[in-house]
């Protein structure tokens, strides 16, 4: 039996926890309660996340041609498949990194990219989830943004929290709210929807879909110039479908706070000018030196921090032209022949239907992964790489603090560490032999990341607190608001009464594979796998059906026909679909919108029609 | 080797097509034990590698070389969608049989009325074929039985044999009208209305989805027939089969040691729907 | 029942006598720090290793007689194919187990080994492993409760030994044949108790119960959720504040719940092991039809609480179902864990 610390490599939380193995199997996960994030609480995911290396999803033979293969033979595969179309030219080719990734894999994957392919186009799957609100944040603050520890929440005397969602997306957050709440502090929930949040709180703020931005311009205006709102906001508040008692409260709570904290998840503020507002706000509340504000952004990957500071980002820099991003790569028609994706499935953001018609515009796509995903299946090549757990390494958690992984397990399968994976990619390309063992990558890692220079990466090792410091954007693109934000227009008619909101829920884990291998997790989630909308129970009985019935639902862009469930919390003229059916998000809600600065992609509202198809 | 969580090898010596989605499979334990079940006992049946589930047993009786279940596939249910793949010869695990089934006793000279629900046949009909066998001992027999379509419903020829009989009055219905069927129509309690009791002398014996069962409860009470009287074998999620797991917990009884059979009257307060 | 002898020991011998014990057995489980400084129960080599200075651990040591996980059985594929038990051998010795997770260890033991079944993992490992206690009387955690669940903060009995530091002494007591054995191959480090040992412990008491910051009663909670008497509402309030983590069950000793899954290994044998579950989960109850019995949170968190106080499961299983070890009051997010529970099942509100 043994026993080693790990950060839990789930959500942007970096919950400590102790490893448990027995007899070379690594059995069970248990809280640290030392550890500042988590205190010895964790998710249920956090709980079981012992099963995920012995998953039996987990990929563990090389794949060539849909085939297993040695690992000569899928390597010699792939390095010829990339060759070919490397002769296009390096604007030809595409690299994307997961979240999940460890520091030292992340900048494996980044020299790989500019060392091996040459290529500008290289993004990551965290910032493609927080990047709109994470740049919104950093471009108004003027600095890199790193989040306070969380259990800071817990010693606000007011918090505004714009994401009810927390309860399932980030307990620990929801958790230091709730010790807030007991202590006495003011909780303001303000959402489009109540994802759980709102009977925790003491003020609830209803907004309408879209109408997010408007709300907080209005707010900040009202805080910076006290007195009775202008015809305009008030205007603005009724267009945003804010109820001006509960606006009047929120701002009075916001004046008289002394400790405020903002606390949203990326998963529900995801532009740059909500996020912008925030900032804003936080940062007058700051100027007048009676009151401290921190804002609290609760990011979606167990490294998004990590990945980003290593430079899995495109080109030079997310503002300058060159180098496409996630989404770009991603566009139809694509502009790449080949994409190489590290770390987890495509399938996520694209979905099934998605990716299929990705592949087919695709001349070669690789694979290179821990679990077996819709991309693994579909890849030319698809090599098993070793998984949390079985490697060495590091996260850089929101705060900015650098934890360290160790390998307490033997790999699985044929699995083996990323950076030699790559290594031998390269050179059988023909390209540079890279860095392929932790200490020439920690110091390659210090070497070009500024924030990590004067990392002590033993001490890391030993489980010593380290801080790197914030990483210098080199961007400096203003973020456009517009000087009267508006909620964004719905074409809500007579035609299409409803609408259609995409927003992610407890079940946005199902489209994690690794959660699939975890016996509890993938019960817990039984539920969450084929689509569905959730609706107002009011909005059920108008329509004369009942849960698990299904209803036609149609929008600009298309129809479904899709069961429905029943939730107070949705409000009787909105329709949610959740986040992971991401097929029919894009049949439903059309493509992503692409934010031009932050190069982050999100849905906007669209309106939606229902229809009881038994009734038709 | 012995242990209470450790299966005994069997074979599978027939699978037999009930429907399109149930299946009858004959066991036959490896080292040749002979197993006696009581109706409504169940055993815990494994897939190695897939897992380990429950089932009824379908045949009743003392140093039984062989044992049936009729087991339904669900989409996505590991260890019936792989049962379902199995063939005679291949093999499975096989622990029980456990719980404590029906007590043939206390039916004996009372009038039975059987209401049965899509697969809840398969727990009654163990007990309905050991009362037929000592027809004598109890009085009028009834059964009532629901299916959602003609399609669903279980042991047609056997349904058959019944309702041929004199000494067996057997009423089918369907949920909803087919073009396949010339019976009633309509859930199980509609076929109340018409049906005489006597309730002093009724016991009725109740297995079906747990949706049917307070539908049914209420039929039972409207005709006088007392909690005591109405008998019920649950079914819920279950991994060990004797009280250890927890799953099938109520209140402070097992339904796999302290049931699967209870009465009305044990449960009233306990249930959980 | 009293203890069969005592004995006094100055502290400058604990680790001597530990080493003594460390002898009679194969292998020493005892609480000990881990980087970054959490107390895990582990095997450890030496006395150096053992950290005593400690409330509880956030683990209880129970874990090491009902597994987190642990294999049940192996099967080897064949025609027909072979099944082989699993399981470990040697002996074992608990050391510095609080009071606390005693009591739980003898719920556990009547709900694993008494009855109709007996669970022959749990009988195995519990037949070969000897319990050291170490009273609590001199360091309060602030989260525990044992106070309302008459757990401690020393044990009367289910200990083979127990060791509870009174002034500048340990009193070491003997609570079964096995610990007589044991204090007898420690004999020349021990000397006869002064009578003023075990008095002098049983007036730490009331300091020590002042000392906790957790108050739960229990008697009146058993009482009003025993008569059905809790509006629905009040499952309600905590399901809203529970996350569904699961950690409760989790960390709580006396949780037995398990579920099984098959593992397919490298060299094609499959083997069937069984895991903690927990009761507050939404999948725990479904089946495989889809059919939920528990479907709502609110239903969760009643049965997790009544199983725990109810009085017809106290009969079933021979004791309350909380002992007061103050567990998930560290690991529950919303702050509904057991003491609060119980508080809000009295006032009904």
């Amino acid at each position: 039996m043994s026993r080693q610390f790990a950060i839990c490599p789930f959500c942007g939380c970096g919950c400590g926890m102790h490893l448990e193995v027995f007899d070379g199997r690594l059995i069970a996960a248990l809280p640290s309660q030392v550890h500042p994030a988590g205190a010895g609480r964790l998710c249920l995911r956090g709980w079981q996340a012992g099963t995920l290396v012995q998953s039996s999803r987990r990929l563990l033979v090389p794949q060539a041609a849909g085939k297993q293969a040695s690992w000569e033979d899928a390597l010699r595969a792939a390095a010829e498949g990339i060759r070919a179309l490397a002769a296009e030219g390096p604007q030809a080719l595409g690299v994307l990194g997961s979240g999940y990734l460890t520091n030292e894999e992340a900048s494996a994957t980044r020299l790989y990219a500019t060392q091996a392919l040459r290529t500008p186009n290289l993004d990551n799957f965290a910032w493609a989830l927080d990047g709109g609100s994470i740049w919104g944040l950093e471009q108004t603050l003027c600095i890199p943004y790193r989040s306070p520890v969380l259990p800071e929440i817990a010693s606000a005397d007011v918090i505004l929290c714009l994401s009810s969602s927390l309860c399932a997306d980030n307990p620990q957050a929801a958790g230091y709210i709730m010790a807030a709440a007991e202590a006495g502090a003011t909780v303001i929930v303000a959402d489009e929807v109540d994802q759980g949040l709102r009977e925790l709180s003491t003020l609830w703020v209803q907004h309408k879909p879209g109408a997010r931005a408007a709300l907080l311009q209005v707010l900040w205006s009202a805080l910076g110039a006290p007195g009775e709102l202008s015809a305009k906001q008030r205007d603005t508040l009724q267009q945003a479908g804010v109820d001006a008692g509960a606006f009047a409260e929120m701002c009075a709570a916001l004046r008289k706070a002394k400790r405020l904290a903002l606390v949203f998840s990326t998963t529900t503020v995801q532009t740059p000018a909500e996020a912008a507002h925030i900032a804003e706000i936080v940062m007058l509340l700051n100027a007048s030196g009676q009151q401290e504000a921190a804002v609290f952004a609760l990011r979606a990957q167990c490294n998004s921090v990590g990945v980003n500071d290593m430079g899995l980002v495109p080109g030079e820099g997310r503002a300058r032209e060159r180098g496409l991003s996630l989404y770009e790569m991603l566009a139809e028609p694509t502009p790449l022949r080949a994409l190489v994706v590290i770390g987890e499935g495509l399938e996520k953001f694209v979905g099934e239907q998605g990716l299929q018609a990705l592949r087919e515009r695709l001349d070669f796509l690789l694979y290179l992964g821990g679990y077996q995903t819709a991309t693994s299946e579909l890849a030319d090549v698809a090599l098993p790489m070793t998984t949390w757990g079985e490697t060495e390494g590091t996260f850089t958690c929101h705060d900015g603090s650098i934890w360290p992984l160790h390998q307490v397990v033997p790999p699985t399968g044929e699995s083996r560490y990323l950076p030699e994976i790559l290594r031998d990619l390269s050179v059988a390309q023909g390209g540079p032999p890279l860095p392929a063992d932790l200490p020439s990558l920690r110091a390659e890692i210090s070497r070009q990341v500024f924030g990590y220079r004067l990392v002590n990466w033993e001490q890391v090792a030993a489980g010593q607190r380290a801080v790197a410091s914030a990483v210098p954007s080199e961007d400096s693109a203003e973020v456009q608001i517009p000087a009267d934000e508006l909620p964004v227009p719905i074409e809500a008619g007579p035609e299409r009464p409803y609408t259609l909101l995409v927003r992610r829920d407890t079940g946005s884990w199902a489209c994690d594979p690794r959660a699939r291998g975890a016996e509890i997790v993938e019960r817990e989630l039984a539920g969450h796998r084929a689509p569905f909308l959730v609706i107002n129970p009011q909005t059920c009985r108008n329509l004369e059906t009942r849960e698990g019935r299904s209803l036609t639902i149609s929008t600009a862009f298309g129809s479904q026909t899709l069961p429905v469930r029943c939730s107070p919390g949705v409000p009787p003229e909105v329709v949610m679909l959740p986040w992971q059916f991401r097929d029919v998000a894009r049949a439903l809600a059309g493509p992503l919108h692409l934010d031009a600065a932050s190069r982050a992609g999100y849905h906007l509202p669209v309106a939606a029609a229902l229809e009881n198809p038994s009734q038709s | 080797m012995s242990g209470l969580y450790v299966p005994q090898i069997a074979a599978i010596e027939r699978v037999e097509e009930e429907t399109a989605t149930e299946k009858t499979f004959t066991l036959r334990p490896l080292n040749g034990d002979r197993l006696s079940c009581v109706p409504g006992q169940f055993i815990l049946l494994s897939v190695f590698g897939r897992g380990e589930a429950p089932f009824c047993v379908g045949t009743a009786g003392q140093d039984l070389p062989t044992l049936d279940i009729t087991v339904r596939r669900y989409p996505g249910g590991r260890v019936t969608e792989a049962l379902h793949s199995l063939g005679p010869g291949a093999y499975v695990g096989l622990r029980g049989p456990f719980g404590n089934g029906f007590k043939v006793e206390a039916l004996r000279g009372r009038d039975l009325l059987f209401v049965a629900g899509g697969i809840g046949l398969i727990p009654v009909r163990p007990l309905i074929r050991q009362v037929l066998s000592e027809r004598d001992q109890f009085g009028r027999l009834v059964l009532l039985f629901g299916a959602r379509q003609p399609s669903e419903i279980l042991y047609r020829r056997e349904l058959d044999e019944w309702q041929a009989r004199e000494d067996f009055e057997v009423q089918l219905t369907i949920d909803v009208p087919h073009p396949d069927w010339s019976g009633h129509v309509g859930v199980v309690t509609t076929l109340f209305p018409d049906l005489e009791v006597d309730p002093a002398r009724t016991k009725a014996i109740i297995v079906g989805p747990p949706v049917m069962y307070p539908f049914v409860v209420a039929a039972c009470r409207e005709k006088g027939i007392g909690d005591a009287d109405m008998i019920f074998s649950l079914e819920r999620y279950m991994k060990c089969g004797v009280g250890k797991c927890g799953h099938c917990a109520m209140k402070h009884k097992y339904v796999c040691t302290d049931g699967p059979v209870f009465t009305y009257e044990e449960i009233r307060e306990i249930e959980e729907h | 029942m009293p203890a069969l002898a005592q004995y006094s020991l100055p502290p400058t011998r604990l680790k001597d006598l530990f080493q003594r014990l460390s002898q009679a057995v194969d292998q020493v489980i005892a609480p000990t720090r881990v980087p970054p400084g959490d107390v895990f129960y582990d095997v450890v080599q030496g006395p150096d290793e053992v950290a005593l200075d400690f409330g509880n651990s956030l683990v209880s040591p129970v874990a090491w007689l009902y597994r987190p996980v642990e294999e049940m059985f192996r099967v080897l594929p064949g025609e027909p194919p072979r099944v082989e038990p699993c399981g470990e051998e040697g002996r074992r010795l608990l050391f510095a187990v609080r009071p606390c997770d005693l009591a739980a260890i003898g719920r556990l033991d009547q709900f694993f080994l008494e009855g109709d079944f007996r669970d022959d993992l749990y009988a195995a490992r519990r037949a070969r492993t000897l319990l050291v206690a170490l009273a609590c009387a001199t360091q309060a955690d602030p989260r525990c409760f044992c106070s309302c669940c008459e757990t401690g903060p020393y044990a009367e009995q289910g200990f083979d030994l127990q060791l509870s530091l009174v002034g500048d002494r340990y009193l070491l007591e003997v609570g079964s044949e096995s610990g007589a054995a044991l204090a007898e191959q420690c004999r020349d480090l021990l000397e006869p108790a002064a009578e003023d040992l075990a008095a002098g412990r049983a007036q730490q008491v009331q300091a020590f119960y002042a000392g906790l910051e957790q108050k739960a009663n229990m008697p009146a909670a058993v009482r009003r959720l025993s008569s059905e008497a809790v509006p629905v509402e009040l499952w309600d309030r905590i399901a809203s504040r529970c996350l569904g983590c699961g950690g409760c069950s989790f960390v709580c000793p006396v949780c037995t719940c398990f579920y099984t899954t098959d593992q397919v290994r490298e060299d094609g044998s499959i083997v069937r092991v069984r895991a903690w579950d927990s009761c507050r989960l939404e999948g725990y109850t479904r089946e495989a039809s889809g059919h939920n019995p528990r479907a709502h949170r609110r239903q969760r968190a009643e049965r997790f609480s009544y199983h725990k106080l109810a009085y017809p499961c106290i009969q079933r299983e021979g004791r309350l179902g909380c002992v007061g070890c103050g567990r998930c009051v560290t690991v529950c997010f919303g702050g509904v864990h057991m003491p609060r529970v119980a508080q809000m099942i009295r006032r009904g509100e």
